[in-house]
């Protein structure tokens, strides 16, 4: 653990994920062999721009993290480009998470950093120079060795919108990527001194750009339930002031007006990138003075980036803010406004492109017209066709002539949407839940690709994911949930534990594991252990099964919903069924983390009562009880409610939620006031 | 000057009638002056709190005199009946004749003050409803503990340009005491009660948590509402409230709707600072409900506006009640002088000069062996006397050989000689007998110490429970 070496041999090294482990930016990334990390920000890749921050830092050694799938199509292009860095890829097609990444570059002693390393997090693109934040960090660190994290934050939220409070020595003491929800100081009496002060900056951009000690590869070693990077700092923040006052996370702020730092999950963001950069934000990077670039710019006022090698029509129109690639080629009336054309892209007679950007080597015939869209490599669109506001057009589309793209749709090949289907099966894909295939036009060699606005999507819009890879792990446990639900159906309460499956692994396997599960919990409920023991075990069962928490809720759940009796005049059950769940409440707290699964104890209670009548009249005090317990949360309770409500408004258990859903409504909104 | 100042003691009477007129300063200022003082005790068993002696002045000068020199024009000052006596007896009669006071009347007309006793024991929110009608404006509030001598127009300014709802005051207090071992009164656990913790935007000042650190279980949540409005919050513990607050007159609207609230500083100010967004919109939905029912005016939108001239930037506060705190400058000496710790230290401020008002003895006319001193009438001091950073009242008779070290002595103090007083707090009309030895001690007032007395950190009160310290 103590290999810290003051770093000055100057084997800075860094470890750079250039894959995102999960589809937000898919389409247009719906290649297998294409990344993330090959995105073209004003026709230059994302990893370039990284690579060569990195350089600017005096990184003499990075290693690439990715698939193995785009491995190769990375190393191909990163030798093009002759960089003096020794570049070390450690792919994998096993990992779920960015966690069992860390874990791996832990064990192999040929590439685990022995002294303090740069992490770049998936899709960080920043252009100022990190080397006096290494510097900082490591005075810092030669001062207090328990500096071992520093993570940067930009002023602006971009994408990555986080809060944090930081302690008058840049402590991070807490961390808040939820958009919604109050931020919550910890230890104001015990923490500071009387005289220092806590800093709480909200609405800050957690740009992915962290400088880790060793340290941090020891901390994902021991705690192998750290999923991504972020859990690290939740795991600090949340584990008390004693965690806090061991190994310490200093958060840096950079300057607004001169550090340009964002990171890509979206295709908001990446539009927001590309802009930026032609508006010069990133200065002193800037479209035509960046290393990288073969092209021959000419600046001229606009701004507009106009390559030495390109052919324009006389009467066609360059617009403000727009980048051109070689060969680019526009025709005559064309109108190219706000836009950054890629290399090789022939653009009509009386095309109009506002707000868009194309990628390399497109045909647009004439008049066709593409608002505030996406289209990518190769593609082609044929006359008159109108892209509409919201839409990506993926690599490789043939569009023909006339097509009227509604807003916001998506279009890619065929055989790449079942490809992509094939993806998400092996759950490498998760944010397209459904995709529908449907045919534009008369040509069969694309679809529209439509992401549904079901639930997972929802979730994602309004959760903040500070890494993608969490969502992964969300989505296994609804296609569980998914397919738990569709057996409740049929089977009674007491089977229907065992006999679900799920394609993520082997039934039989999965069959032992919930019974190992039920029995342990039994023995716990009959000889009525101490509920603190019973999340021990059922901890060391999870993690020995590598099963998700989720699937332990499952099958306790029905366990306890089992133990209790309607027995007696209605003052006794009450009383029996408190002190009942006053004592497990700590058990399903425990299991009961997201709300998918505070859903789906709702669900399976309501369906309880549905099946026995006798219970009927205790569905909404057990709810309640659930809720004073703290193991149902307002917001689940209300939102679960509310869906109800949409789906059948005249239910028994609509009315008998009633009253309690208006009290929780009323609570909510003066505690979030008077809690300020 | 405002045209309609009141000349004599007469107008004071009819001050309701004539406040309604306008003012130079349309705030209208109301002294709290009913304490009792439990925390000064033994010296509040006979003296009245807002009247003990700072630097020979009643405490209530400081206020009055502060309101004055910055420009009021009528005050009032708000008492309980059984101090009202007392209090009615200094306010116009011996306040006026105060030296300063006189000094600034002969140019400038009086400050009529009116003093108001309202209902025995009640909180200081309790007193306010009682005299809501007799506040014509928007107000401010202060504490008669509260020892500070600073220029309020650039308070009430601030409170103007910001068109705020509150504006309070914040002190910056220094690092904690060096755990002095002689230091009294300073146990932790007295002083971390007194903590407030506030969360201030740093740009604006803008204030969203004042609240005793004895309210909150070590963290804080902070909403939303704010964290969205606000991409910057600094929460601090050593910004200390002043209790002096600026406030618009519709909170005393807001005071008669919620009959809960008793207490300013504990409940009043908190709620306020804490619910701005929350009343906010709920002012919005009362604007809305009162725009169909002309019955119902008396609403807190409306009362924001009943001040004619409303602010031109009132479209870039997009919320109506906002809250802003002011911090006093660092040069600015500020204290409650509601502990003994602290009167100690408003005194020692005194002695040091860092309240205008009050004057030290010159150099010159002191003998060799005193430095420091702030002496009342009438002192008759015997030989070889050493006298260093004290405060002595009228008429005291100190004898010989007296040594007095930081020490406060009110009037009519006898002390007999030979005595050694350190750190000393002796209250009027008591007697040292011969060759004292006292060490931070704090006597009651007609008190006699029996001769050859040795005593550390000790209070001489009517009764001899230790417990009233802190009672």
């Amino acid at each position: 653990m103590n290999h810290y070496s003051s770093g000055d041999d100057g084997a800075l090294k860094a470890v750079l994920f250039a894959d995102f482990f999960s589809g937000q930016l898919r389409p247009p990334c719906t290649d297998e062999t294409f990344c993330e990390a090959l995105l073209p920000i004003a026709n230059v890749c994302l990893i370039q721009y990284q690579l060569e921050a990195l350089l600017l830092a005096q990184v003499k050694e990075c290693i690439i993290i990715c698939r193995e799938s785009v491995k190769e199509t990375l190393s191909k292009f990163v030798e093009t480009l002759k960089l003096d860095m020794n570049l070390h890829f450690l792919a994998s097609s096993q990992w779920l998470v960015a966690g069992d990444a860390i874990r791996e570059l832990d064990s192999r002693g040929d590439l685990r950093p022995q002294s303090d390393f740069i992490l770049i997090l998936p899709g960080a693109f920043f252009t100022f120079n990190l080397a006096e934040v290494v510097k900082a960090h490591r005075t810092r660190r030669e001062k207090n060795k328990n500096w071992v994290v520093t993570c940067c934050f930009g002023q602006r939220s971009i994408s990555c919108s986080c809060d944090i409070a930081r302690l008058e020595d840049g402590q991070i003491i807490q961390y808040s990527s939820a958009r919604k929800g109050k931020l919550v100081v910890p230890g104001i009496m015990n923490m500071t001194d009387y005289c220092s002060r806590i800093e709480i900056f909200s609405n800050l951009e957690d740009c992915g750009i962290d400088i880790c000690a060793p340290e941090l590869l020891v901390e994902f070693r021991e705690n192998f339930d750290y999923d991504n990077i972020r859990d690290f700092i939740r795991g600090k923040t949340d584990g008390g002031e004693g965690e806090l006052l061991g190994n310490r996370i200093y958060g840096h702020i950079l300057s607004a007006s001169t550090d340009f730092a964002c990171r890509l999950t979206n295709m908001e963001s990446y539009f927001f990138v590309c802009f930026g950069f032609v508006h010069r934000w990133s200065y002193p990077w800037t479209v035509e003075q960046f290393p990288f670039h073969t092209t021959n710019y000419e600046y001229r006022r606009g701004p507009k980036y106009i390559p030495s090698v390109c052919t324009l029509a006389r009467s066609s129109h360059i617009g403000r803010c727009t980048v051109l690639g070689e060969n680019t080629c526009v025709d005559e009336n064309a109108v190219v406004i706000h836009s950054i054309i890629g290399d090789n892209v022939k653009i009509g007679p009386n095309c109009h492109i506002r707000d868009s950007i194309i990628w390399s080597n497109s045909i647009l015939k004439s008049r066709v017209s593409v608002c505030q869209s996406l289209i990518a490599d190769g593609v082609v669109l044929d006359d008159d066709c109108v892209v509409s506001k919201g839409s990506i057009v993926g690599p490789s589309v043939l569009v023909d002539s006339k097509t009227h793209m509604p807003k916001n749709s998506r279009l890619v090949r065929s055989n790449l949407l079942s490809l992509s289907n094939e993806m998400e099966d092996l759950n490498i894909d998760s944010s397209v839940a459904v995709s529908r295939e449907k045919q534009v036009g008369s040509a069969s060699s694309y679809s529209l690709w439509q992401e549904t606005l079901d639930e997972t999507a929802q979730q994602q819009d309004s959760e903040s994911s500070v890494d993608e890879l969490e969502q992964i792990d969300r989505k296994e446990s609804e296609d569980i949930a998914v397919v738990e639900n569709r057996e409740e159906v049929s089977a009674t309460p007491d089977s229907l534990s065992f006999k679900s499956s799920s394609s993520s692994s082997p039934p039989m396997e999965r069959k032992v594991a919930l019974q190992e599960i039920k029995d342990t919990f039994q023995r716990a409920l009959e000889e009525q252990h101490p509920p603190e023991t019973a999340v021990l075990e059922l901890n060391a069962l999870k993690l020995a099964l590598d099963i998700h928490s989720s699937l332990i809720l499952r099958v306790i759940f029905p366990l306890l919903l089992d133990k209790l009796g309607v027995q007696g005049n209605t003052s006794q059950v009450t009383q029996q069924w408190i002190t009942f769940f006053r004592y497990w409440s700590g058990v399903l707290i425990k299991f009961c983390p997201h709300s998918l699964d505070g859903k789906w104890i709702l669900k399976y209670w309501k369906e309880y009562c549905e099946r026995r009548t006798s219970y009927q009249k205790y569905f909404s005090f057990l709810v309640q009880l659930l809720y004073d317990c703290d193991v149902l949360s307002e917001e689940w309770i209300v939102e679960w409610y509310l869906e109800q409500v949409k789906s059948n408004p005249h239910s028994v258990w609509i009315q008998q939620l009633g009253t309690f859903v208006e009290w929780l409504q009323e609570a909510e909104e003066t505690s979030s006031e008077s809690e300020a | 000057m405002s045209n309609n100042a009141t000349n004599n003691a007469n107008t004071t009477k009819r001050i309701t009638t004539s406040c309604a007129v306008g003012h130079y300063l349309d705030f209208y200022p109301i002294v709290f002056a009913g304490g009792t003082g439990s925390r000064l005790h033994p010296l509040t068993d006979e003296l009245i709190k807002a009247l003990l002696p700072v630097g020979n002045k009643p405490a209530l000068f400081s206020s009055l005199y502060m309101l004055e020199r910055s420009g009021f024009t009528q005050a009032m000052v708000v008492t309980v009946p059984s101090q009202l006596a007392a209090i009615s007896n200094y306010v116009y009669e011996q306040y006026p004749l105060d030296e300063l006071v006189q000094k600034r009347r002969t140019s400038v007309s009086p400050m009529a003050i009116k003093v108001h006793a309202v209902t025995e024991g009640i909180g200081t929110a309790d007193a306010l409803r009682e005299i809501a009608n007799y506040i014509p404006s928007d107000f401010l509030i202060l504490s008669s503990d509260l020892i500070v001598d600073w220029d309020l127009v650039g308070l009430l300014e601030q409170h103007r340009i910001r068109d705020a709802s509150l504006t309070l005051v914040l002190y910056e207090d220094g690092k904690p005491q060096e755990k002095q071992p002689n230091l009294k009164y300073s146990s932790s656990h007295q002083t971390s009660a007194l903590e407030d913790v506030t969360l201030i935007s740093p740009g604006d000042h803008r204030i969203f948590m004042l609240e005793s650190s004895a309210d909150i279980e070590d963290q804080v949540a902070i909403s939303r509402n704010i964290l969205q409005h606000n991409s910057r919050l600094v929460l601090r513990r050593n910004w200390r409230d002043c209790h002096l607050y600026v406030c618009s007159h519709w909170i005393l609207e807001l005071l008669r709707r919620n009959v809960a609230i008793s207490s300013i500083k504990a409940e009043l100010i908190p709620y306020l600072v804490r619910r701005q967004y929350h009343l906010s919109k709920q002012c919005r939905v009362w604007q809305k409900l009162s725009k169909g029912n002309e019955q119902d005016s008396l609403d807190i939108p409306l009362g924001t506006e009943y001040r004619l001239e409303k602010p031109i930037h009132w479209i870039h506060f997009p919320d109506i009640v906002r809250c802003y705190a002011m911090l006093l400058p660092s040069n600015i000496f500020s204290r409650r002088m509601h502990t003994l710790e602290w009167y100690e230290q408003v005194n020692a401020a005194c002695l040091k000069g860092w309240i205008g008002w009050c004057t030290t003895e010159d150099k010159a006319s002191l003998k060799k062996n005193h430095h420091r001193l702030i002496i009342g009438q009438g002192l008759s001091l015997g030989d070889q006397s050493e006298l260093k950073e004290c405060v002595i009242g009228d008429h005291c008779h100190i004898g010989h050989r007296v040594k007095l070290n930081g020490c406060i002595v009110m009037d009519h103090v006898m002390i007999g000689d030979d005595c050694h007083l350190q750190n000393c707090i002796i209250s009027s009309n008591s007697h040292i007998m011969e060759r004292c030895k006292l060490k931070q001690c704090t006597c009651a007032a007609s008190m006699t110490i029996p001769a050859d007395t040795t005593a550390k950190g000790e209070s001489f009160g009517q009764s001899h429970d230790a417990d009233f310290l802190f009672g």
